[in-house]
């Protein structure tokens, strides 16, 4: 399912490679030796919220944030960015909890589809990181 | 013309203490428009955000010189402090604002 609400999308896992079918995988600029999702930045890639009854971040939907890609090389060669690119190839599975929302195309952001506690989130992003691979071009 | 964009509030807010820093007016009429990160702008608005964030990626190149593995004087502790500057202050700008007109 994509949802399309106003100018702001939210794309489902079983539809990301429908909605994505021209490019060969989705980009991120990462470090030379890892795609940069180990770290957290609260209020900043990701909502949250503190959650009384659990001793650490509870991470919540957003339809307009998220941790960002790219749809090819050449969008991450065009913005200010430094550093390397990573592909999430095409057909690969999100892990169960994460999925992407855009405002424009050419940037969708890395979210997740349910609310869950700050350590799941990063244990899903150590999966995903282990799906993506480093194409060894320099942004 | 116009187009809507969303970027977090909390990057608006470290554009803004570094505007009112620096003096930067034009800087702020841009950030003063942004309703819980939701912002209206037109190209020329968005090239004021972008060059923020150019100036402060210039800034972190100037602080750690030797972040980029090739580097002939490559250290990893520069690379290191490089990266999370990026990841923590305007490479989200960067990505969210088009450098070109046609994104």
């Amino acid at each position: 399912m994509v949802l399309r609400n106003d100018v702001f999308t939210v794309v489902t896992p079983n539809n990301l490679w429908k909605e994505y079918s021209l490019q060969d995988g989705l980009y991120r600029c990462g470090r030379p030796t890892h795609p940069a999702l180990k770290k957290l930045r609260l209020g900043k890639d990701i909502h949250f919220a503190l959650d009384p009854f659990v001793n650490e971040e509870l991470i919540l939907p957003h339809p307009k944030m998220g941790i960002s890609f790219g749809d090819s090389i050449a969008t991450l060669k065009k913005q200010p960015v430094s550093g390397v690119a990573w592909i999430l190839p095409k057909y690969k599975i999100l892990p169960e909890g994460l999925l992407f929302n855009y405002r424009d195309k050419y940037h969708p952001l890395l979210n997740v589809s349910r609310k869950m506690p700050a350590t799941e989130l990063l244990a899903k992003l150590n999966e995903l990181s282990k799906l993506m691979t480093c194409t060894n071009v320099r942004v | 013309m116009t187009k809507e964009y969303f970027l977090p509030p909390a990057f608006f807010n470290e554009i803004e203490v570094f505007a009112k820093k620096e003096g930067l007016i034009e800087v702020l009429n841009v950030t003063n428009k942004h309703t819980n990160g939701t912002i209206f702008l037109e190209p020329w608005e968005c090239k004021i955000l972008l060059n923020i964030a150019k100036f402060w990626r210039l800034k972190a190149e100037l602080n750690f010189p030797f972040w980029d593995a090739e580097h002939p004087h490559y250290n990893p502790e520069h690379e290191e402090a490089f990266f999370d500057a990026q990841e923590e202050t305007w490479g989200k700008i960067a990505m969210t604002f088009p450098e070109t007109p046609d994104h």
